[in-house]
């Protein structure tokens, strides 16, 4: 009798089972991704909600503390804000400084060496990592596993209860995978909505002749991998993409970050090294290694850019910074109270 | 009113005739049995003391790899991957349907091939809860055999291979061929299981060419160039074992 109960109820389950779709937005003027990440998992409200909950979750490390989230902050563009090197299980540091999130569909490799060919399978990089979440997927899914919210959750999202690890990364690969970024100022006045003040279109011109190349609009990367010339850190010794590919000729090549929502990104590079954008701009004009033999063809003679440009050009930078999306709620933490501070009058 | 009733009987005709062959080719099952041995004995993990010929000994902890896309000439590929795993017997064998005939060879891909490593999280024998997925780099480990030797040079002296690479002049998945020996042709009968063990002689290993000793080569966990030899060494340690035919 229970056997005709429980079967039933699937084939109510199933049969009610309408997740509601949700189309990834490709602004005006923006190319189409050149490979659709969401091919064979279709994007929908509730596989988002999913991945939002685990996103925020701090069971998916080992001991409770480390959730996606406590080093991609929604306030920093999804980045560690002022943290060079991010705190991960045991009073370890990462090895790597931790990537702002956004417009992640239009990226086909992620992390700083492109070793991750697929957003699905990038959270397992840190999960498992001993100096970042520590924990197995086993360990997530015997936790996750006993939730009736996590039950619901999977039912909503995918049309059963059945909670695996492929269930887990696709609806994390849904939530970071549909945040976007694209309404920053610089955006608006690309619409026809705002307009630079003076400083910002010089800037813009300055952008456009002295960096577009490496971080091209509207992505404002060509997530292209370079060697940018930056001094070896032998306290943190790290080769970049060669250890993916093998190549030499990839040794110390790096991706190219997108400039959007540089401002609040802090600190710059791989590792983190630079606390301002100054200090950024002065590695270009100045103080990179141009000898190493891998540094980009486009930097060998540095960038010249003079002390006005410089002031422009960060006046420009700072309208790269997207209010909207660092304060969506359609990304903020499920379980955070509405307004932490307000006054209820 | 007489040409309509012919039509219905050769409609009825035709379709019965349709209808014959799909019942001569009700498939037949294949079982494929994979047996790992060490000098014509099962591969035992941690209790044995391997020598291999090269004066060195080690003990096994793993010896786990993937076989998929299993052929038989003139059938579609089979799309299941499967993990060989000496750890738990009930994963060394499976059972696939295929089309009655005699085969001269059953070809598997050792291995993962390139999509299934590149468009995201899979399931099943792939689920990189299975412990054979690269999380710094995307892709599966395809072969991976691990243990301990007194001659190893590393940190408890380990040895450890962990084979993978799915693109590029290092790719480590291959397709193996196995020919049936002469008059004893892979003979599949509609609605019977056929039983093919295919041998693992992992003794051979450091036999092949490109195969170090265990002190010279201990570890390989990276794809390249290393790992590609390794594994077409290792793909060179199968053949056919036996075949159980059914009774006709």
């Amino acid at each position: 009798m229970s056997c005709v109960a429980i079967t039933s109820a699937f084939v109510m389950g199933d049969a009610a089972f309408k997740p509601t779709p949700k189309k990834l937005i490709i602004p005006k003027g923006w190319p189409k991704p050149t490979r659709n990440i969401f091919a064979n998992n279709p994007l929908t409200e509730e596989g988002i909600a999913l991945g939002k909950k685990l996103f925020y979750d701090g069971r998916l490390s080992r001991d409770g503390n480390f959730a996606c989230a406590s080093c991609h902050q929604q306030f920093a563009a999804f980045a560690n804000y002022d943290h060079d090197l991010s705190h991960g299980f045991n009073n370890h540091f990462t090895k790597r400084n931790a990537p702002a999130l956004f417009n992640l569909a239009w990226m086909n490799e992620m992390h700083w060496d492109g070793g991750i060919n697929h957003i699905e399978v990038q959270p397992l990089a840190p999960i498992t990592d001993t100096t970042e979440m520590a924990e197995t997927l086993e360990n997530i899914l015997k936790k996750l596993q006993p939730d009736t919210a996590y039950q619901r959750l999977f039912t909503a999202a995918f049309g059963s209860r059945l909670i695996n690890s492929q269930r887990m990364l696709k609806a994390l690969a849904q939530f970071t995978g549909s945040i976007q970024s694209f309404n920053s100022k610089y955006d608006k006045v690309k619409r026809g909505a705002a307009s630079f003040n003076t400083s910002e279109a010089f800037g813009y011109k300055v952008f456009k002749s002295k960096c577009n190349n490496c971080h091209a609009e509207p992505l404002f990367t060509t997530n292209r991998f370079a060697n940018n010339g930056l001094t070896i850190n032998y306290k943190n010794p790290d080769a970049g993409r060669v250890k993916i590919t093998g190549n030499p000729a990839d040794s110390f090549l790096f991706k190219i970050p997108s400039l959007r929502n540089i401002s609040i990104t802090l600190p710059y590079m791989h590792d983190g090294r630079f606390y301002t954008l100054t200090q950024v701009i002065e590695h270009y004009r100045n103080k990179m290694d141009n000898k190493q033999p891998t540094v980009d063809s486009l930097l060998r003679q540095k960038i010249s850019i003079s002390n006005q440009e410089k002031v422009d050009l960060l006046s420009f930078l700072f309208t790269l910074t997207d209010e909207e999306m660092l304060n969506s709620k359609l990304y903020s933490d499920p379980a955070a109270p509405v307004k932490p501070y307000s006054h209820q009058h | 009113m007489v040409s309509m009733k012919i039509t219905v009987l050769i409609t009825i005709a035709v379709l019965y005739l349709l209808q014959l062959p799909a019942q001569q080719h009700k498939p037949g099952m294949l079982t494929i049995q994979f047996k790992n041995t060490y000098n014509g004995q099962p591969v035992q993990l941690y209790d044995s003391l391997y020598s291999n010929g090269m004066n060195e000994q080690f003990e096994l902890r793993k010896l786990k790899y993937y076989v998929g896309q299993v052929q038989l000439a003139g059938n579609a590929i089979q799309p299941q991957y499967y993990l060989i795993n000496q750890q738990d017997s009930a994963s060394w064998y499976f059972t696939i349907p295929v089309n009655p005939g005699k085969y001269e060879q059953l070809s598997f891909l050792l291995g993962v091939d390139s999509s299934s490593n590149t468009s995201g999280a899979q399931t099943g024998a792939l689920d990189p809860l299975n412990d054979m997925y690269w999380t710094w780099q995307s892709g599966y480990v395809m072969i991976k055999i691990e243990g301990t030797s007194p001659q190893s040079t590393t940190a408890n002296n380990k040895m450890e291979y962990h084979l993978g690479g799915y693109s590029g002049p290092y790719k480590v998945q291959q397709r193996i061929n196995l020919p049936f020996s002469f008059g004893q042709l892979l003979h599949i009968q509609p609605g019977k299981n056929t039983t093919v063990t295919i041998q693992l002689q992992l003794e051979k290993f450091w036999q092949q060419p490109g195969v170090k000793n265990i002190a010279a080569q201990p570890v390989c966990n990276t794809p390249g160039l290393l790992a590609r030899q390794l594994a077409l060494a290792f793909g060179h340690l199968f053949s056919i074992y036996h075949t159980a035919q059914p009774a006709q």
